[in-house]
């Protein structure tokens, strides 16, 4: 009695497999097709390109390295910094930021202008440090500023980006407003500027000009 | 069951939109570049001075005093010093008398600075400047004095007829300090 439902099963396994190919060889006939491909025999390439910022003290100046000391009121220092924009990407967006830390009164003005102002000019040709001045069209990037509005970016006035491998030369001046403090028997008043510190750490940023699209 | 199942995919679906908020979409992606400098220093100068004893030690904040006994006159040197980093072209004395005497009654003050600091003999080496003679108490030298330095001041009253006790003063302006400069470096 086995041995007949096991030959029953077999015969229905061999029909069903049977039937399952000549469905699948039927079925591979109606959708056969053609393929055809074209490829480009040189591979394209496609490089992502680069922002790079640098700064290096202007010709013949110490650029940030060294100390401004014992400024009186109305004393104007200039520096010489040169940008490059390095990469192979334009920029737009030059900023600047400056965090200061340091006498509270040479970063925040009280009632009066008394904290420390930062200019920033340009030039097109290196500063001529003998007398500060430019041979070129001098531009101004930031009008003086006291410190403490420049702890958030500062965005320059007139050269808003930099073309690729292009400097921007420029003079930073740090200024102590003319101001009046009088001491008596060797003491200054309360909230003084004088002898006061700041250590500054300033900041240029530039951001990538807009994304293009090309169509050649 | 059918409540957990609710749960997590309300869970799911918040972190889904948190996500969407959180990262920025593509088009907003921008690179930038940055060149920071190191750190640097700017210092303020100081401006001040003080009288204090001939050759003594300058304590700021503290005034000279010089008294002086009814019907004699007063002779009283002393030395200014200068307390600040910044050279400076002058300053100003206020010496005030105690008690005080009403206008024309006041002594009648003398000034009389010695920048070499050397008194001999009542006489000044290198020559004395006569900074006036009045009864306010006010006077004004445009001696330069450089930062640390000192000299020598001598006030004096002819005979009088009260005691009194002088309190000599010192002040500085900004007027008091060198000319402001442009540096190029």
């Amino acid at each position: 009695m086995d041995r007949i439902k096991m030959k029953n099963t077999l015969r229905i396994g061999a029909v069903a497999l049977i039937g399952l190919s000549a469905l699948s060889i039927g079925a591979n006939g109606v959708y056969a097709t053609l393929n055809a491909k074209a490829t480009n025999v040189t591979p394209q390439v496609a490089d992502s390109g680069t922002l790079s910022l640098t700064m290096i003290p202007g010709t013949g100046s110490a650029g940030f390295g060294t100390k401004i000391d014992n400024l009186a009121p109305g004393d104007v220092s200039n520096r010489y910094v040169d940008l490059t924009n390095g990469g192979t990407l334009a920029s737009t967006g030059l900023s600047l930021d400056v965090v200061a830390t340091g006498t509270p009164s040479l970063i925040t003005d009280g009632s009066t202008s008394k904290a420390l102002r930062v200019t920033v000019k340009s030039c097109p040709v290196a500063w001529d440090l003998t007398n500060g001045t430019c041979t070129g069209t001098t531009k101004t990037e930031i009008a003086a500023a006291p410190l403490s509005s420049l702890s958030a970016a500062r965005a320059f006035t007139t050269t808003t980006g930099l073309t690729v491998g292009a400097i921007s030369r420029l003079q930073v001046s740090i200024s102590l407003p003319d101001q009046s403090e009088t001491t008596l028997n060797g003491v200054a008043p309360v909230g003084t500027v004088q002898g006061g510190s700041v250590s500054l750490t300033y900041s240029f940023t530039e951001a990538q000009a807009s994304p293009a699209t090309t169509n050649r | 069951m059918m409540k957990h199942t609710r749960s997590a995919s309300a869970v799911a679906a918040l972190l889904a939109v948190l996500l969407l908020l959180l990262v920025p979409s593509t088009a907003a992606a921008q690179t930038r570049a940055a060149a920071r400098s190191a750190v640097a220093v700017t210092a303020a100068g100081s401006w001040g001075a003080v009288a204090a004893p001939v050759g003594g030690a300058p304590v700021a904040g503290r005034s000279f005093t010089a008294s002086t006994s009814a019907f004699v006159g007063l002779s009283q040197d002393f030395d200014v010093v200068n307390l600040g980093t910044l050279p400076l072209v002058g300053h100003t004395f206020q010496i005030r008398t105690d008690p005080g005497f009403a206008g024309p009654r006041n002594p009648t003050l003398t000034v009389v600075l010695c920048p070499t600091g050397a008194w001999k003999a009542g006489r000044c080496a290198g020559g004395e400047v006569s900074l006036g003679t009045n009864t306010s108490g006010n006077f004004t030298s445009t001696v330069p004095l450089a930062p640390g330095g000192r000299y020598s001041v001598n006030v004096s009253t002819p005979w009088y007829w009260g005691a009194f006790t002088s309190t000599v003063n010192v002040s500085v302006a900004r007027d008091h300090v060198r000319a402001a400069t442009l540096t190029n470096n």
